[in-house]
């Protein structure tokens, strides 16, 4: 049954994402956007960019996940499915599981499709664009998750988007550290593997602790 | 089923119930009746397990089961179809089968199955959420204000669930302002009095 439940939760998220993708193409233009002007605003020098270019590919990546979270649980909240998940009698936990992993799909996969097309504008080339790529399919989902705990931390708060920033950027610090190192690492020819590593641990840490905690926090959402 | 020992109740200040002890029996239909602001919300979301008690206790016999609860809000989601809502809602109870196309059509609504609940109105938004009772083998249900913006050939529907609850031994706790049938006999709780 756990596992019918499961499919049924993410079958759900995606066809919402679906229904709503006006919401699922804002971080994805957002991204768009800073990497398309940023080199704009230097003047295109491959030169200038080439330093900063990990780094300002994984910091608009991360805000661009930002964006996503805000509006996580605060439907789910309005029409009342949180209080449906919690009185259904099926884990909590696993009820979040679900719509974090669909979540993290919905939000990162085109992120990680884009970032490595946006990063050839900015000048990276060969084995750095796979190292992006990597480094986001790692980093991404913990992001989101990270965002996930904010966004059921402060649901229902008035001015929550602030406090959710507050609340999530010293945590994505980690993450954005390993994610660029990789990138930095790979662009000037040394091996990136040390920071892919620590990013899986960090994923294998957010798929363990995060739904729990998640959970933990839409429980008291309702009381 | 469920005892309910000298519970009490504060929001905001004031006190809502308090020494509150009735005890839910298999079979039974419990009417909680009250103002607007007596607690009868806040009472169902206690034993729903939705708000901690503040006094008092609640006492299963047994293991605590899960519940069919249909708050004030009745999570269905604009976004998906009636039939959508009602697949999703019959899957957190594990019977999928139960969200059959025969279940929306008994409450009015299969013309409207492939309809996003957005564009339905209050009451048709409030009959997806209530179909789940068409298959839900849940012992306790705990319905708040299940009525409202329903018409009468709903209520009728309605009232005909909650008989068949009650005659297989389930049991019912709902708040409502409205009257139900004669034929439904309860167990009356007034709040605020």
């Amino acid at each position: 049954m756990m596992g019918r439940v499961f499919a049924a939760v993410f079958r759900r998220e995606v066809r919402l994402a679906w229904r709503r993708r006006g919401q699922l193409l804002q971080p994805l233009v957002f991204y768009a956007l800073v990497m398309l002007l940023f080199p704009l605003g230097a003047g295109a020098d491959l030169v200038l960019l080439g330093p900063v270019a990990p780094s300002l590919l994984w910091v608009a990546a991360l805000l661009a996940v930002l964006l996503a979270q805000g509006t996580l649980f605060s439907a789910d909240l309005e029409e009342g499915g949180i209080e449906l998940w919690v009185t259904s009698g099926v884990s909590l936990g696993w009820l979040t599981l679900a719509k974090l992993i669909a979540h993290a799909m919905i939000v990162s996969l085109p992120l990680i499709l884009v970032g490595p097309v946006l990063a050839g504008w900015l000048g990276l080339r060969g084995e750095a664009l796979w190292v992006l790529a990597a480094s986001m399919a790692l980093g991404m989902p913990v992001l989101c998750w990270i965002g996930a705990l904010g966004a059921a931390l402060t649901l229902g708060l008035p001015r929550g988007g602030i406090l959710l920033a507050l609340i999530v950027l010293p945590l994505y610090i980690p993450v954005l550290m390993f994610g660029a190192g990789a990138v930095h690492a790979a662009v000037e020819g040394r091996p990136a593997d040390g920071a892919l590593l620590l990013l899986t641990g960090l994923l294998f840490l957010g798929v363990s602790l995060a739904p729990l905690a998640t959970a933990a926090a839409l429980r008291v959402s309702q009381e | 089923m469920l005892e309910v020992r000298e519970l009490g109740c504060r929001r905001g200040g004031r006190t809502l119930f308090e020494n509150l002890s009735f005890r839910v029996g298999a079979g039974q239909l419990w009417l909680v009746r009250g103002a607007n602001g007596s607690g009868k919300t806040s009472l169902l979301r206690i034993l729903a397990g939705l708000s901690p008690a503040e006094q008092g206790e609640l006492f299963w016999e047994g293991e605590r089961e899960p519940v069919l609860w249909v708050g004030h809000r009745v999570a269905v989601s604009v976004d998906l179809t009636a039939r959508e809502n009602l697949e999703f809602m019959a899957a957190l109870e594990g019977d999928e089968a139960g969200a059959s196309a025969e279940v929306l059509e008994a409450v009015g609504l299969g013309v409207f199955s492939e309809t996003r609940a957005g564009r339905l109105s209050e009451g048709q938004a409030r009959r997806v959420a209530l179909a789940r009772l068409a298959f839900s083998t849940r012992r306790l249900w705990l319905l708040d204000e299940p009525l409202t913006s329903l018409d009468e050939a709903s209520v009728g529907w309605f009232e005909a669930q909650v008989q068949r609850q009650l005659d297989r031994g389930g049991a019912v706790v709902m708040a409502t302002h409205r009257e139900v049938s004669d034929s439904l006999q309860g167990w009356a709780l007034q709040l605020g009095a």
